[in-house]
């Protein structure tokens, strides 16, 4: 395919183009059979990722069915007796009464910290082949001499996205938390710059944790509810974990 | 997440078409429909897993179908569900045992066919070779055509959600990963014959 064509075909796919240029590439897909072929595999393409991604929102729903296969959906069963009024009136008043302490006593409870240590989960860093393959920063991580993986980082040349998120993790370990989030930002702003994923899932979880620990707690909720959002996240199932009411008291106590 | 919002027929095609709700939507269909699905498979010689196999292909099929605009409710939706897992299931045994004999009996058991449930059985191994070249696609590629043309996100939408650093960013990434896919396409036989038959028709 002539790259002319080719940018025209996705232009035209994407419907960027006016009306008349539209028109014009019409004729072109009728009369020329290299563009023809051309157009039907960009449209096979698009196919592909539409049942790619109904695949992906099927097969999550097939594993939550597994656990629940009976779900919700329970329907009344009508007739309430009328006996049974008042004690329904002291039931729904204890049920208040305890929801209102346990509101209490989450809210007490629940801060930045907490959410931190309860979702903070270690990084595993993947077993390499060959003993080759791993270098001063990699054999530091694993065996989890963070103050080595902090020296082996400042003594690398050529850093690389995962030289930085090793470093980002150690800090967290060490608990030095602005530290963390600043090789967690440079990853993302690498990425932002390279149009690359390289750690980037990863960088955003945990900066996200980072935040939380350096009393940035609007950045790290904003950039958990990111991730909460976003199916496509490696870490949206553990964001997920995280109850909203937990990231709505934390903001709550912040704005104190 | 329970299905606890119950849809009538008409609303789940409607939420299915507009993605909303579409988690949902998927949750009633397995609750309603799957046990069905599963007892006539396991009935005619599949294991569980090739039950939970053929429900999946089949409600994919079915999203594709109303998402498409091609349900055109000629049956109702355990109709068109059922008719699907018992087909796929027929043809995929027919696959595995060739048989004459067994496949005299598989035919007593197939159905009459709507037009939309044919369309949905019909380009099957085709649908299969899709999933499977997406997946091969690579994580980042998969992510920024699935935000694109699945869930139809602007390049400033996209922007924000990926934290790329301007539109441009994402534009060339998206140009490239959508050449990508497409080279794979041409190196995959079904593809190739597809698309030859179409062009050549």
């Amino acid at each position: 395919m002539l790259q002319n064509n080719e940018l025209l075909l996705i232009d035209h796919l994407d419907k960027n183009l006016s009306p008349e240029k539209t028109a014009q590439v019409d004729t072109l897909i009728r009369n020329d059979k290299q563009v023809a072929t051309d157009w039907e595999y960009l449209k096979m393409a698009v196919e592909a990722v539409e049942l790619g991604a109904i695949h992906d929102q099927v097969a999550s729903v097939r594993q939550l069915y597994k656990v629940n296969p009976i779900g919700g959906g329970t329907k009344s069963s009508g007739g309430v007796v009328r006996t049974m009024y008042k004690t329904g009136l002291r039931i729904a008043a204890i049920l208040i009464l305890l929801m209102g302490l346990s509101i209490f006593y989450k809210y007490s409870t629940v801060n930045s910290t907490s959410v931190y240590h309860q979702y903070f989960t270690d990084y595993t860093l993947s077993t390499p082949r060959g003993e080759s393959n791993q270098n001063a920063l990699d054999i530091a991580y694993r065996i989890k001499n963070w103050n080595g993986v902090t020296v082996a980082f400042n003594q690398e040349s050529n850093k690389t996205n995962k030289s930085y998120f090793l470093a980002g993790m150690a800090a967290m370990e060490l608990q030095k938390y602005p530290e963390a989030v600043s090789h967690f930002e440079h990853i993302m702003a690498t990425n932002a710059k390279s149009g690359d994923n390289y750690f980037q899932d990863e960088a955003e979880y945990y900066l996200a944790l980072a935040y939380l620990m350096s009393q940035q707690t609007d950045k790290g909720v904003d950039l958990l509810n990111h991730i909460r959002e976003n199916k496509n996240q490696l870490y949206n199932p553990l964001a997920r974990q995280i109850s909203s009411t937990d990231l709505k008291i934390i903001e709550l106590k912040n704005k104190k | 997440m329970n299905a606890k919002t119950l849809f009538s027929d008409s609303t789940l095609v409607e939420a299915i078409k507009n993605k909303k709700n579409l988690d949902q939507a998927v949750l009633q269909l397995y609750q309603e429909h799957a046990a069905v699905a599963r007892s006539f498979i396991i009935g005619r010689g599949g294991s569980e897993q090739d039950a939970d196999d053929i429900f999946q292909e089949t409600v994919i099929s079915f999203i594709d179908t109303v998402q498409k605009g091609k349900f055109r409710f000629e049956s109702g939706i355990r109709t068109f569900l059922i008719s699907i897992s018992k087909n796929v299931w027929l043809n995929e045994m027919r696959k595995r045992q060739r048989s004459d004999n067994r496949e005299k009996v598989f035919e007593t058991g197939r159905d009459q066919e709507d037009a939309d449930i044919s369309e949905a059985i019909g380009d099957r191994e085709l649908k299969q070779q899709l999933q499977k070249l997406l997946a091969d696609l690579g994580a980042s590629c998969r992510k920024i055509l699935i935000l694109f043309y699945y869930e139809n996100l602007s390049m400033k939408e996209m922007v924000a959600h990926l934290h790329y650093e301007n539109e441009q960013v994402v534009r060339n990434k998206k140009y490239k990963c959508l050449k990508q896919l497409t080279d794979m396409l041409k190196e995959n036989p079904v593809a190739a014959k597809q698309i030859n038959e179409l062009i050549n028709k």
